[in-house]
């Protein structure tokens, strides 16, 4: 019936209505985060900055090989760290870095290369599992608003295996923030480090302790101060490469994070815009049933009105009298 | 009298102090060290450890007298001459205003307590980690990859309360 029609299509603009306000909360909370969240990638510059001036000094001195600077020599045993999100509602955020994380697995796996997994973002494990691949440590609920004592956790199952020798490289699969309208996953490699990926020390390499005393790379300029270093460059490295790859760790977390309310900004704004359209559609739908059926109900009153006046000539006066009032209705 | 420089403690999160000094002191890997205007180049590894900042005039607000304590535990150290700048690069840093003294004493406590039979199984685990890759583990790097280790903790503990003023039992 005409009027079970109207009810219905009233109760489903009533629930697409708190839909819309849900999806409104959620873009204006993820709209709120996103500065506080870029607020936080600026505050972790100082330190990041210093740390590259650091090593670019540091690195050239170091006259010993270590595995921890340069390009593996051989690679087998690869760490992976994957960070997406906790939660869904966010576009392609989570599905994209989860499909570059598998894209990249495939391929080294072609190449006989084993991978070690470690995620962050509950979103990752299900993914992962369901692929049948292991996870070796999944963190969460750290990417609404991670903490360097969040990054230091992720380091230290990363950093940790690397050091011990049961890895050959660590990468990085994550969603970078350059601004608030561009993000891109992107692949890195935190260890070994690569010197061509630390501002003001590419191309020096290590080894070349002697070179390095005569010219100051990067920062130091041209005062060519000859540096103190305490411990002994070599030792020295050894305690500043997993800091900067801690460093490196937080950053990450912190992009992740930004791009991620980015992300769910922009998904929630256009499930809201999309949540408007259909009430202005469904309203539409259910103002043309009320009106058929007012229409219907006019329609059943005349009729009802004509059918009595044929039927004798005392109904037909006193029917007489009420239609024109009927009629405009 | 002396010339002042700039000193800057930066942690991952923020820049904990930021300002002029006439000198600064610490606590390296090597033992104590202290930094006046124009020191020559200069990056160390820094212990766990209390910084002293004297700030130029003294008085002049700053509590102790024109000693600013901050405790710092672990990172390095990057003197700059041309710069006159001396900047402190730590994961966790913390001004004396804000420590927890009541919390630093508890930390120090349970560490103290859990501290003598878990250390050499700490240091060992420690050596098969690192194996011969770091020929030389020293304090900072056990902080680094143990930071639950009970030595580290009674030692974190011990600077944040000599950073706030307080004196550790015992």
């Amino acid at each position: 019936m005409a009027g079970g029609q109207e009810r219905e299509l009233r109760r489903r603009i009533r629930s697409v209505e708190s839909t819309k306000k849900i999806t409104r909360a959620f873009e204006l909370i993820a709209a709120s985060q996103i500065v506080r969240a870029q607020g936080r990638i600026a505050g972790a510059r100082p330190y990041v900055a210093g740390l590259e001036r650091v090593l670019a000094t540091t690195a050239p001195e170091a006259g010993g090989t270590t595995r921890l600077v340069g390009a593996p020599e051989h690679v087998g045993r690869v760490l992976l760290l994957v960070v997406v999100a906790d939660r869904g509602l966010c576009g392609g955020y989570n599905s994209m870095a989860l499909r570059a994380a598998d894209r990249l697995m495939r391929a080294g796996e072609a190449e006989g290369r084993t991978y070690r997994l470690v995620t962050v973002g509950r979103k990752a494990p299900s993914y992962f599992r369901f692929r049948g691949r292991a996870v070796h440590h999944g963190f969460s609920q750290m990417t609404d608003r991670p903490t360097f004592a969040d990054a230091r956790a992720v380091a230290s199952e990363v950093v940790g295996p690397f050091v011990a020798g049961e890895v050959d490289m660590v990468q990085l699969v994550s969603w970078r923030f350059r601004s608030a309208g561009i993000q891109a996953i992107a692949t890195r490699q935190v260890l070994p480090l690569s010197l061509a990926d630390v501002p003001g020390a590419s191309g020096a390499g290590h080894g070349a302790g002697t070179q390095g005393t005569s010219g100051q790379p990067g920062a130091t300029g041209e005062g060519g101060g000859f540096y103190d270093f305490e411990p002994a460059p070599d030792d020295l490295l050894q305690l500043l490469v997993p800091t900067y790859a801690e460093a490196v760790v937080y950053q990450a977390l912190l992009e992740a994070s930004a791009s991620e309310h980015t992300a769910r900004q922009r998904a929630m704004s256009a499930a809201t815009e999309n949540a408007e359209q259909f009430i202005t559609t469904l309203r539409r739908v259910m103002n043309r049933v009320r009106q058929d059926a007012v229409t219907t109900e006019i329609m059943e009153i005349v009729g009802g009105a004509e059918a009595l006046r044929r039927s004798g000539p005392r109904s037909y006066v006193d029917i007489d009298a009420d239609q024109p009032e009927e009629r405009s209705a | 009298m002396a010339t002042p420089f700039h000193v800057e403690i930066v942690t991952p999160e923020r820049t904990v102090y930021s300002g002029e000094a006439d000198e600064v002191s610490m606590r390296t890997d090597s033992g104590e060290i202290a930094f006046l205007a124009h020191h020559e180049d200069f990056i160390g590894a820094a212990d766990v450890t209390v910084v002293r900042v004297t700030t130029p005039g003294g008085g002049d607000g700053t509590e102790h007298g024109g000693e600013v304590r901050i405790a710092v535990h672990g990172g390095f150290v990057h003197v700059d001459q041309d710069e006159n700048s001396v900047r402190i690069l730590a994961g966790v840093a913390e001004l004396a205003g804000e420590i927890d003294v009541e919390r630093a004493r508890r930390a120090l406590e349970a560490a103290e307590a859990s501290e003598v039979p878990a250390t050499p199984q700490a240091a060992a685990t420690h050596d098969a980690e690192t194996g011969p890759v770091v020929a030389r583990p020293s304090g900072s790097l056990l902080a680094m990859l143990e930071p639950d280790a009970p030595e580290a903790a009674a030692r974190r503990a011990r600077v944040r309360l000599e950073a706030a003023g307080a004196a550790a039992p015992t």
